[in-house]
């Protein structure tokens, strides 16, 4: 996975060589596979494995860098102005299966003109291998690979009703992707529809149907959390690997939706004009209990066969804990 | 002298149509070429008679004659006695046929030094099944339900719920379930795999250690490794860990060597990093101690795999896992043992 030297820079000041920040990540459990120089940037590939789902984004890797450097951490500030029109009086969210989605956050953003990213945003993204494709779908990828919450922007106006309702398929009910495809669906796999027909496979691909284009004048722009089984078994099935399957089968952050939301909507309006609607809907059928790990110090004194310097542990986690506060996830 | 063959010639010929029997054919057989009084044989004794001027012609002339005699008392050979058509002629100068001696398989030779490295640590050996079921090799090691490994796309399921072990893991819980600690083992066997390609066989062979025991700490873990990866590839081998994630161990390291090919300065083979990759490691997941009723309050271990033909592809510099499987002798031959 591709990260931006310049990139993490912007969430934690960085001293070291690049070669130094890569040592460092890899000995503590980021193993970096390679690195290259690209425009005057470092581009570091790391491999980040299954049990890291928190590490694939740049915040994630600077909230690692951070704690193992005791750097302060700067996550992005987010911010939505009030007084929009609420999302409720045009566009409506009904979570059919809470077994299959615990949580589906949206907002919209009204009146925006689709167009090229501006070049800060297009670097970004070229910078780790993405390709910038409109303004709007660049902001959300940009979201993606900086908060690791992948999102889906529809373009409200093919979407019957302004309806979400989140289902499962009809069985051999059809599908056609973003990439073109037409799929044939089954029972098990979760979709995302409006009044009348499936619009996006759930936590997969969004449907070309309702793709943003340059026509698209009305943003409907989902967060939301999926059952991490179900999302691997439909990309499976369909044999399509993602970005948003990826971390939605590893985990993404329940705690993360509305933040990965609000963020995205600030961007877009930022470059692609329009209002947006607030309050968010969030429907949260079914709350993820926050887990909580003791840390004990008597088994790691066992395992390593002497002490670790009092306070290394906690010190530690105290570090990441101050994003952790920040997107309200408990550590 | 010339027209003397031509006579003994067409005799020949008569007496051998006459033949209707492999007596009277050993008769004729006798009568031409009988050591002592065969007429052929007389007649190169003659050659010596004859003036030196016509004697090249002469021999050449009895020797057309004995090789036609030859041919046909074979022939009529072939079609009296039965059973002896298809014989292809026994050529009695032909060098014999060596028994050349057989050697191991690259494979078992490397399996057996890596038996012997950990032996003489007091290691015990131990085996389990090839076929085996959802709990030894996924459930009781941490794997939880939902991942990848168990994947169709991985794992070569089997009648009655049962698969073909991915790893050579589940041998660590079988042994821990007949023995309390402390314990001390390899096992080294096949492991299957859906995966074909230059550096993945849908067969190979792991080895696995684990050692369990009152205050075993991660030290234990690396001063093996190292001991054992210097047995290996020399003495000035290093080793370097890296965390890494395995469900069934906490903390999870994968563990390198120095490169063996440019001594760490790094190359080609290393990819410039100056190690390589050797396998997976780390101490025993508590959640593991529990499957098999080891109290993880009382008890540590490490357990570590790696995979046996990456040994012997590094040994021997062989850059094509599927060769050890082909059984081809231009391939074998060159590990005599």
């Amino acid at each position: 996975m591709k990260f931006s030297h310049q990139w993490l820079q912007s969430y934690v000041s960085i001293a070291e060589e690049p070669a130094r920040v890569g040592a460092r990540l890899t000995a503590a459990g980021l193993p970096m596979d390679g690195i290259e120089t690209r425009d005057g940037d470092a581009v570091y590939d790391f491999d980040i494995l299954t049990n890291r789902p928190d590490c694939m984004n740049h915040l994630g890797v600077a909230r690692e860098y951070a704690a193992l450097t005791e750097a302060p951490l700067r996550p992005p500030s987010v911010s939505i102005p009030a007084g929009g029109r609420p999302t409720r009086e045009v566009a409506s969210v009904a979570v059919e299966a809470p077994d299959l989605c615990a949580r589906y956050a949206a907002r919209c953003i009204l009146g925006v003109r689709v167009g090229r990213s501006p070049d800060w945003l297009r670097r970004r993204l070229e910078s780790i291998g993405q390709r910038a494709i409109n303004s709007v779908v660049d902001a959300t990828n940009f979201v993606l690979w900086e908060l690791g919450h992948p999102l889906h922007p529809f373009d409200m106006d093919r979407l019957v009703g302004g309806r979400i309702i989140v289902r499962r398929a009809r069985p051999g009910e059809r599908l056609t992707t973003l990439d073109g495809v037409e799929r044939t669906l089954t029972a098990d796999m979760l979709v995302i529809a409006d009044g009348t027909k499936a619009v996006a496979l759930a936590g997969v691909m969004g449907g070309a149907a309702s793709e943003i284009g340059a026509s698209t004048t009305n943003v409907l722009l989902e967060s939301a959390w999926f059952e991490p089984v179900p999302v691997r078994r439909a990309a499976r099935a369909l044999g399509l690997h993602t970005d948003a399957s990826h971390r939605f089968e590893r985990g993404a952050d329940p705690e993360g939706v509305l933040t990965a939301l609000d963020r995205a909507a600030q961007i877009i309006m930022e470059i692609a004009g329009g209002s947006v609607t607030t309050p968010a809907l969030d429907v949260f059928p079914r709350p993820l209990p926050k887990r909580v790990i003791a840390v004990r110090a008597a088994p790691s004194r066992r395992w390593a066969s002497r002490s670790p310097p009092a306070g290394t542990g906690s010190g530690a986690l105290e570090c990441r804990r101050s994003a952790a506060t920040w997107s309200a996830k408990q550590t | 002298m010339q027209s003397r063959v031509h006579e003994i010639r067409r005799e020949f010929d008569r007496d051998l149509a006459g033949a209707r029997d492999p007596e009277a054919l050993e008769r004729v057989r006798a009568r031409y070429l009988g050591r002592r009084a065969g007429l052929l044989t007389d007649l190169l004794r003659d050659l010596r008679e004859v003036p030196s001027a016509g004697r090249a012609a002469f021999g050449k002339a009895v020797n057309d004659l004995k090789a036609h005699v030859e041919e046909a008392l074979e022939a009529a050979q072939a079609r009296l006695v039965p059973g002896s058509a298809r014989e292809a002629p026994i050529d009695l100068t032909l060098p014999g046929r060596v028994q050349r001696p057989g050697a191991s398989h690259p494979i078992t030779q490397v399996s057996a030094l890596i038996e012997e490295i950990f032996l003489e640590m007091g290691y015990t050996l131990e085996s389990g099944p090839e076929v085996e079921t959802d709990f030894y090799n996924f459930e009781a090691l941490n794997i939880p339900a939902h991942h990848p490994a168990r994947d169709m796309q991985d794992t070569f399921y089997v009648e009655g719920g049962l698969l073909l072990r991915t790893h050579t893991s589940p041998v660590q819980i079988r042994t821990m379930q007949k023995r309390r600690p402390p314990v001390r083992m390899v096992a080294l066997g096949r492991v299957f795999r859906r995966d074909s390609d230059i550096t993945h066989s849908p067969v190979f062979h792991q080895v696995e250690g684990l050692v369990v025991a009152e205050g075993i700490t991660f030290a234990h873990l690396k001063g093996t490794l190292a001991h054992f990866c210097r047995k290996v590839f020399g003495k000035g081998i290093t080793i370097r860990l890296r965390p890494s994630y395995f469900p069934f161990v906490e903390p999870g390291a994968e563990y390198d060597i120095s490169c063996i090919f440019c001594g760490g300065s790094g190359c080609s083979r290393c990819k410039g990093t100056g190690y390589i990759e050797m396998g997976g490691a780390g101490m025993v997941h508590p959640a593991v101690f529990e499957k098999v009723g080891y109290d993880p309050e009382l008890f540590t271990g490490f357990a570590f795999g790696l995979g046996i033909e990456r040994i012997a592809m590094l040994k021997h510099g062989i850059d094509d896992i599927r060769l050890f499987f082909e059984n081809d002798l231009r391939f074998l031959s060159q590990f005599p043992g």
